[in-house]
């Protein structure tokens, strides 16, 4: 955990009004990596602004829980993933497709892509990065949807760069097989 | 050597438009604020909770003891009187000797003196003379009587009730 990621705990198990102005930084902070998160698995603006109001109620009412084993953002990016799931349950829209704006775009005349349109894909990309572990799916997240470089994620994850770049590359590996083998393809050479 | 081509160099991710700045600084207040109340009503429902907690303890406390007490094993126990009828008189007459210096000299001359009339009257026979030996025969004490000139109908029927 960052030193102020502790911070911010600390102030807010407190209560407050300084914890209220911790959480609001807290929130500004985490909340657009987060709310990239959850749009990349409702697909849409209002669905996501409603599961994230409930993600960070989540965490407003149990940050006094997180005992600070992991980094702040692994914690929260495990109560965001499993808001989004749950709302899709709820909601019966794993399947649905109802963009607001695409999230992913295919390389035109990718014949690896089995000629699959930009939504199974992405269905597929989700499935891949679940079964992934938190660390490595949190890496994937942050590198490949969000762009951040891995100084910036050093920041956010407190692991060195190094750790992250062997995440990501794992994290890649499998993401890649589990396309390969879902599309029924062989690997690339 | 060429790096080897990943399925995902076909995928390209769009990077998302994020609401602006203020969405998250207002969610941020609106659910530290619409939330608080439920903080306090927790540590409320915290505080409310203890007394029952404190009495619920203090009942298994309780509870606890008297179920030790009850399952313990009973000791039986006698009275000082029937230790006593258990003694000889020797090993009484003994004891005494061996410990006549533990005594002080007014408890000595409290033990030897005779018993008054008033004590006499006021106490039961058993509590001035202790107990009624059992091998003492009928004809034994009918004997006593007559040496003694003890008129057993000078005595009221209360009395007699003693023996």
């Amino acid at each position: 955990m960052t030193e102020q990621d502790q911070k911010w705990r600390d102030t807010i198990q407190k209560g407050g009004r300084k914890a209220e102005q911790a959480f609001q930084e807290l929130t500004i902070f985490y909340g657009p990596k987060l709310y990239a998160q959850v749009y990349k698995l409702v697909k849409n603006d209002t669905s996501a602004k409603d599961v994230l109001q409930e993600t960070f109620i989540k965490i407003w009412l149990n940050i006094d829980k997180f005992e600070g084993k992991s980094s702040l953002y692994s914690w929260l990016y495990r109560i965001t993933h499993n808001e989004a799931l749950n709302f899709l349950k709820k909601e019966k829209r794993k399947s649905s497709i109802s963009l607001d704006q695409n999230i992913i775009e295919l390389i035109p005349g990718a014949y690896q892509l089995q000629g699959k349109g930009p939504n199974e894909i992405l269905a597929l990309l989700n499935q891949a990065i679940s079964n992934l572990p938190d660390k490595q799916a949190l890496v994937f997240e942050l590198k490949y949807f969000q762009d951040l470089s891995y100084r910036e994620i050093k920041v956010i994850t407190g692991t060195s760069e190094g750790a992250l770049k062997a995440s990501f590359h794992l994290a890649k590996e499998k993401i890649s097989n589990f396309l390969i083998s879902q599309l029924n393809h062989s690997p690339l050479g | 050597m060429n790096k080897k081509k990943s399925i995902l160099d076909c995928i390209k991710p769009v990077k998302t438009k994020l609401p602006k700045e203020d969405y998250f600084a207002d969610l941020a207040s609106k659910v530290a604020k619409t939330e608080q109340p439920s903080l306090s009503a927790k540590k409320t429902a915290k505080i409310r909770f203890l007394p029952v907690a404190y009495a619920a303890a203090a009942v298994l406390v309780i509870g606890f003891v008297l179920f030790q007490q009850f399952m313990a094993p009973s000791v039986e126990t006698k009275s000082y009187e029937s230790y006593l009828a258990e003694l000889s008189a020797n090993e009484i007459l003994e004891y005494v000797e061996s410990n006549i210096e533990d005594y002080s000299e007014d408890e000595l001359i409290d033990a030897s003196r005779p018993i008054t009339e008033e004590e006499m009257e006021s106490s039961t026979f058993t509590e001035v003379f202790g107990y009624i030996p059992e091998e003492l025969e009928t004809e034994t004490i009918e004997q006593y009587l007559d040496e003694d000139f003890i008129n057993l109908n000078n005595f009221d029927e209360n009395e007699l009730l003693i023996f």
